[in-house]
């Protein structure tokens, strides 16, 4: 019970307190403790990293072991996992070899996953965009406003869509955005002191 | 099915055809739009104009390959900019990825006579988000013991001049959102608020949104927001690169959308079921006239 529930609250405690003591006040001995718990911050998430990955090898050699071999996604993860591992650590990440792996595998297969959004997105709004009612009305043309607005061709054949697009997203966006904003904030402050003062229990793994 | 039910219908693949080649083609062979410079882009400009020459800035390549098409060329932009002012650079990344942008990026301050490690430095990858941000904010050298070469960063010239965040006259992150790495509301805190250091940022355009705020509120002094920025940004420097022939693919693509928006509510409108399906609007109020139990 110590272990697990008292002592993780009692460093959550003294870290979370000295750190807020720390970015308010220039108290030399606080600060030197505060930068101390950050720099253990940046180690501890490294080991996080670490972790992630052992956890992501346990899970797909658990998929192929489940379908006896015929899992190739978790395979070719695996394999491409394992051959990343070894240039970046055994080459360097200045290698030509990571730099392959960087320039012609990454790159092109990140940008190609996000491209696609070109087209779901295209389709989604071609059958969602429907002038049903008043509310979908206003969203199909703030829309299509703002999709125009955004471009040089929009420019040359709906000039107003500009002025109309900055006001749109500096007027009518900014409103609802920072209304978002200090809702999430004080949101944040609440949870994060239910977190320094333990009554957060997920945190601390439990219920 | 009449022509005004199928417009409300039509194949998706259609539409997937047509948008690859509303984008390949204009990259193919550019159509050359002109484009306008907006007020956002012109102030980041005149921002980054007036900061004292010789200074040191930092920047943070927080983006993944995905973002690179509409960060990337912001970030190239910015360094001719910075180049041509003689202010030096520190790069530094919260997503692994970061290191190598930074490197392709920071390449083109060679082209000005820039010096690794005296003039520029890649410090690379940290993990860890907003509290390691926070603590190079601190101490630089605390975080960073080696550089994304392997070089001891204390003894860099560049970084014997650093000793907090508020020794940079401008930090300027290319971020694509908090998942993973640091968001552009961490920099807010931990260098605008912490140091009172300026920011400016370059975002995806999906972020831009979000970020209008700061904006707005002068913790930021100038957002980047997507290809269009990086486009505009080229126009302002005179060296036109991927961000001006991306945005004739760009415009085409947003056009077709809206050509297709356009045509399925022309569609919804005309269309006349023998069913009796209600045109537009809610049951109680059929839109088309007579439309209900036809």
């Amino acid at each position: 019970m110590f272990a697990k529930r008292t002592l993780p609250t009692i460093i959550a405690f003294v870290c979370g307190i000295t750190v807020v003591i720390a970015y308010f006040f220039n108290i030399p001995a606080i600060q030197s403790l505060a930068q101390g718990i950050l720099r253990w911050q940046a180690v501890i998430a490294v080991f996080a990293l670490g972790l992630g990955a052992v956890n992501i090898i346990r899970v797909h050699v658990n998929n192929i072991r489940r379908s006896q071999g015929t899992n190739i996604y978790s395979l070719a993860l695996l394999i491409t996992f394992v051959i990343t591992i070894f240039v970046g650590v055994f080459l360097g990440q200045n290698s030509n070899a990571y730099k392959f792996i960087f320039d012609y595998i990454n790159v092109p297969t990140g940008s190609a996953i996000f491209s696609l959004l070109a087209f779901y997105i295209g389709t989604a709004a071609y059958r969602a965009f429907r002038a049903k009612n008043v509310e979908a009305a206003i969203l199909l043309i703030t829309g299509c406003i703002v999709m125009l607005g955004r471009v040089p061709i929009g420019a040359k054949i709906l000039p107003v869509s500009v002025p109309l697009t900055n006001w749109i997203m500096s007027v009518l966006n900014v409103g609802g955005q920072r209304g978002v904003m200090i809702a999430g904030a004080i949101g944040f402050i609440a949870v994060s002191l239910r977190i320094i003062v333990g009554l957060e229990r997920r945190s601390y793994g439990g219920e | 099915m009449d022509i005004f039910e199928k417009l409300q219908d039509l194949d998706r693949r259609v539409f997937y055809l047509l948008m690859a080649l509303a984008i390949a083609i204009p990259i193919i062979r550019p159509i050359g739009l002109p484009i306008d410079v907006t007020d956002p882009v012109k102030r980041t400009y005149d921002f980054v104009e007036s900061l004292p020459n010789g200074s040191i800035v930092v920047m943070g390549f927080d983006y993944e390959p995905g973002d690179e098409i509409d960060l990337s060329p912001i970030a190239q932009a910015i360094l001719h900019q910075l180049a041509r002012k003689n202010i030096r650079v520190v790069a530094l990344a919260s997503f692994p990825a970061g290191p190598t942008f930074a490197e392709e990026c920071l390449a083109v301050l060679e082209e000005y006579g820039y010096e690794y490690g005296k003039d520029y430095i890649n410090l690379g990858h940290y993990a860890g988000g907003e509290p390691t941000l926070a603590a190079f904010a601190n101490n630089p050298t605390s975080i960073f013991v080696r550089d994304w070469l392997g070089n001891d960063v204390a003894s860099l010239p560049l970084m014997q001049e650093i000793s907090s965040m508020k020794d940079f006259s401008m930090a300027m992150t290319l971020n694509d959102g908090p998942t993973g790495g640091t968001g552009t509301h961490e920099w807010v805190r931990q260098a605008v608020m912490a140091h009172n250091v300026p920011l400016i940022m370059g975002v995806t355009g999906v972020l831009a949104a979000s970020n209008e705020t700061y904006v707005q509120s002068g913790q930021c002094k100038g957002i980047l927001a997507g290809l269009r920025a990086a486009a505009e940004y080229e126009q302002l420097i005179d060296r036109k690169g991927i961000g001006t022939t991306g945005m004739d693919a760009q415009s085409m693509a947003h056009m077709l959308i809206v050509i297709f928006v356009v045509l399925g509510n022309i569609g919804m409108f005309l269309s006349k079921k023998p069913s009796g399906r209600p045109g537009p609007g809610s049951p109680s109020r059929p839109a088309v006239p007579g439309g209900e139990g036809k």
